[in-house]
């Protein structure tokens, strides 16, 4: 079994529908050890990409492997889960639990063993997330970004093979959020991590991988080098809004960064190529499947 | 296996977590105080006790109701774990679970209790082991129900009605409310005890209805836990297959009951059912009686061990009388309080019950006056347990031998308190509709000398006790005055005129319409 357990998604012409409405619409995808990023518009599809991968929702067609499991069939869903850690966007947690009661109940529940076990896993992943000195804290008395952290604790126990993280960093501050990308980024060496973003930096930091969605399709499935490899020479800087429909916005000093659909001369007069971030590269893929999509 | 095992640690954690909650030991810690206030009585019964099992029940299953309804909320409302090995109908069992062994130990816990303080152990009585784990399968509703309204109402407001109804419904057995409110209060209690125990007759001792009882819980619990497991469940089909099961154990709950009702509690000429001893678990035939001096008791089942406080009040009534009015004494019967028990006597009965305290006054009085009007022949014929056979014994001079019997043996105990002494004389009248005469003389034969009495009982006791001899003759040989008048059943004027001593409207005839004691030849 645990051969099988090592840590690999796989999915074909996966979709998944809510009435008339397509949220995932044959999706393909490999994932191995790693971290990949997962993003895309609101609505694009990733909640719902990410209750699948985590057997909270069953696809409506097509075929999920998850470890080398079948999540479909009660059994091996069950095997999967004791190998996944799910940190669900905006996880509501029991109010009246401390935080060290909430991730012992989360133990139990993960099949974490006994008392002793359970309580030194706790321990350890609170130390972790730096929340070993609020353990006796009530989770009401949390903030928000501890809050956070208690989720992501929680998703961490038991050193998952397939950690599922949707909007992690939400409410974390920037000290928090580098300590996140270094553990996440440790974990990775072993474990497939799918991280669910808006934060493009965190992906930038973080991420092999990057798959971006877009109407429920996969529009993009590659390393970010690729990703950045498309926007080259569609990215310009120069003074004035050029106007006319193109994406841009004022920069500090007062000139403007303008992004092309094409690869083609400059958008106006004074405006020279630079090199793109992955920020650039993402609002071209997301901003043409869009316009690809309206024009269909 | 390793589910197994996920279930029980998940099991035992929620129950540290009740037992460090807000509900369940303070809850607890009230129960107990109040059953230590309210109880347990001396002498109590095994029908008693029960009872009071059954009432622990129905509180223990309050308690854990609320006990389980903070945790059910964190299920209903903060379900943030839905990706776990274990799924969420484990997760809703083992928060229901976690409580039932809690509360079955305060329960068991009580039982013991109220068992070993009862009094002479064991307590009188036979237990029907079918009916044993009702109270507790009532107990673990509570848990169960709470679970059942939270997954619904996803709120703390089942918890909030029940803090509301559990005081009213208290306020409701003490204080007076309105009308209304009362009548309200009055239907839901009724509706509850109904659904509770939808049999009439229960008794702990009874075979048949031990059985349809035990039946008809568990499976009533089950379609609970079948709507548990099913309510707002995101799988359509486990919903489904949750709402076909409660349907179809709830239909049985019902069948039981609605069978039960039909077939086994009516008799086949509708009137109300009596039980014979052989329908108390355990007892083939007929309960053997017991003779002590003269007098034959018959105990239920298992109650031999009350016979001996039955004879010890009512053997004084015959030490007042001649020796030979043993050939007439009564035989003692004992009914049930929770059923009637089919009565199997030929000749005169007293009726005893186990809530006829005997070391209560006015009970005693009661069994003295009743006992002295059997022995002395004041009896209608036909036998029945439950006071078909009294009759009136206007202007028989037995009457007053009666009262001067009751008065005797009241006096013996309690010599100085004359307005007991009087209460119990004119209580005794008022069950035989004197007439102006026998009014006069059961209040003045009291005071006559006793050896005068005595003597003229024992020179007359067959006149007399045959209802041959009347007031008139009577007073005549005892030498008091009383009015002519003994053929008229008195009125209220002539009663407060009488006892003019007592407060007015205090006493009067109980039922003049029974008929006239019959007399012997």
């Amino acid at each position: 079994m645990t051969a099988v357990l090592t840590g690999r998604v796989r999915l074909r012409g996966v979709t998944r529908r809510y009435g008339t409405r397509t949220a995932l619409d044959g999706v393909d995808l490999d994932l191995g050890p790693g971290v990949t990023g997962l993003l895309g518009r609101n609505g694009a599809g990733k909640t719902t990409l990410m209750r699948c991968l985590a057997t909270d929702l069953d696809a409506t067609g097509g075929e999920v492997r998850l470890l080398g499991l079948d999540p479909s069939r009660a059994a091996e869903r069950t095997d999967i889960r004791r190998r996944l850690g799910y940190l669900p966007q905006n996880p509501d947690f029991y109010p009246y639990f401390t935080a060290f009661a909430l991730l012992d109940y989360m133990a139990v529940l993960k099949e974490l063993g006994g008392r002793r076990a359970r309580h030194d896993e706790v321990r350890r992943v609170l130390l972790q997330v730096g929340l070993y000195d609020r353990r006796h804290s009530r989770v009401r008395r949390l903030s928000g970004g501890m809050r956070q952290r208690l989720a992501l604790a929680s998703a961490l126990m038991g050193d998952p093979a397939l950690l599922l993280l949707d909007e992690p960093t939400v409410g974390l501050d920037p000290e928090q959020r580098i300590r996140f990308r270094n553990l996440v980024s440790r974990l990775a060496v072993e474990s497939t991590v799918v991280l669910s973003t808006h934060q493009i930096e965190d992906v930038a930091a973080l991420c092999g991988q990057i798959v971006c969605l877009d109407r429920g399709r996969v529009v993009f499935d590659g390393p970010p080098g690729a990703l950045l490899a498309r926007a080259r020479g569609r990215v310009w800087e120069g003074p004035g809004d050029p106007g006319t429909g193109l994406t841009s916005w004022r920069l500090p000093d007062g000139r403007h960064r303008v992004l092309t659909p094409e690869a083609a001369s400059a958008p106006g007069a004074g405006f020279v190529p630079v090199e793109p971030t992955l920020e650039d590269a993402y609002l071209l893929l997301v901003g043409l499947s869009g316009e690809s999509e309206a024009a269909r | 296996m390793r589910r197994t095992a996920t279930f029980a640690r998940l099991t035992l954690f929620n129950m540290l977590r009740l037992l460090r909650g807000p509900f369940l030991l303070p809850g607890t810690a009230l129960f107990m105080a109040y059953f230590g206030w309210a109880g347990p009585f001396p002498g109590q019964s095994v029908d008693t006790w029960y009872a009071d099992l059954t009432s622990a029940g129905l509180l223990i299953a309050a308690i854990g109701f609320g006990a389980v309804t903070p945790s059910a909320v964190r299920e209903a409302r903060h379900p943030v774990v839905s990706t776990t090995p274990l799924g969420r109908t484990g997760r809703v069992l083992a928060l229901a679970l976690a409580a039932v062994p809690l509360l079955w130990a305060v329960l068991g816990g009580l039982a013991a209790w109220l068992w070993l303080t009862a009094g002479p152990l064991p307590p009188a009585g036979i237990v029907n082991p079918y009916a044993l784990p009702v109270p507790f399968l009532v107990a673990a509703a509570g848990p169960f129900g709470a679970m059942l309204l939270v997954l619904w109402t996803r709120s703390y407001l089942p918890l909030v009605m029940l803090a509301l109804c559990l005081p009213l419904y208290l306020v409701y057995n003490g204080i007076l409310l309105s009308e209304r409110l009362n009548s309200a209060v009055s239907r839901a209690s009724t509706a509850l005890q109904q659904a509770v125990s939808p049999f009439p007759d229960f008794s702990v001792s009874l075979a048949g209805v031990g059985v349809y009882s035990l039946v008809y819980t568990s499976l009533a619990l089950a379609a609970l836990v079948a709507l548990v497991v099913g309510a707002r469940h995101r799988v359509r089909r486990v919903l489904i297959a949750s709402a076909v099961t409660a349907a179809v154990l709830a239909s049985g709950a019902v069948g039981v009951a609605v069978h039960g009702n039909r077939t086994v509690w009516p008799d086949a000429a509708g009137r109300p059912r009596t039980y014979g001893d052989d329908e108390i678990h355990g007892v083939d035939g007929p309960w053997p009686c017991r003779e002590i001096e003269g007098v034959d008791y018959c105990p239920l089942p298992g109650y031999d061990s009350w016979v001996p406080s039955w004879h010890a009040t009512l053997s004084p009534v015959l030490e007042e009388l001649p020796g030979r009015a043993r050939a007439n004494a009564p035989v003692v019967w004992q009914d049930a309080s929770w059923f009637s028990r089919a009565f199997e006597v030929s000749g005169p009965a007293v009726v005893v019950s186990d809530y006829m305290d005997p070391s209560l006054q006015p009970w005693q009085s009661y069994l003295y006056a009743t006992f002295a009007r059997k022995t002395l022949g004041m009896s209608a014929g036909a036998p029945s347990p439950h006071g078909m056979d009294d009759c009136r014994g206007t202007g028989q001079a037995r009457s007053a031998a009666v009262v001067w019997v009751v008065d005797r043996v009241v006096s013996s105990h309690i010599p100085h308190d004359r307005f007991m002494r009087t209460d119990a004389v004119a209580t005794a009248m008022t069950d035989m509709a004197p007439s102006p005469a026998d009014l006069a003389l059961g209040r003045e034969i009291v005071a006559v000398p006793p050896d005068r009495v005595r003597a003229v009982l024992e020179e007359h006791w067959e006149e007399i006790s045959s209802g041959r001899m009347d007031t008139l003759e009577l007073a005549a040989l005892l030498d008091v005055r009383v009015p002519a008048d003994q053929t008229r059943i008195a009125g209220a004027p002539e009663w407060d005129s009488v006892f003019s001593d007592m407060n007015a409207g205090m006493y009067e005839t109980w039922n003049p319409s029974l008929p006239l004691c019959p007399v012997s030849p």
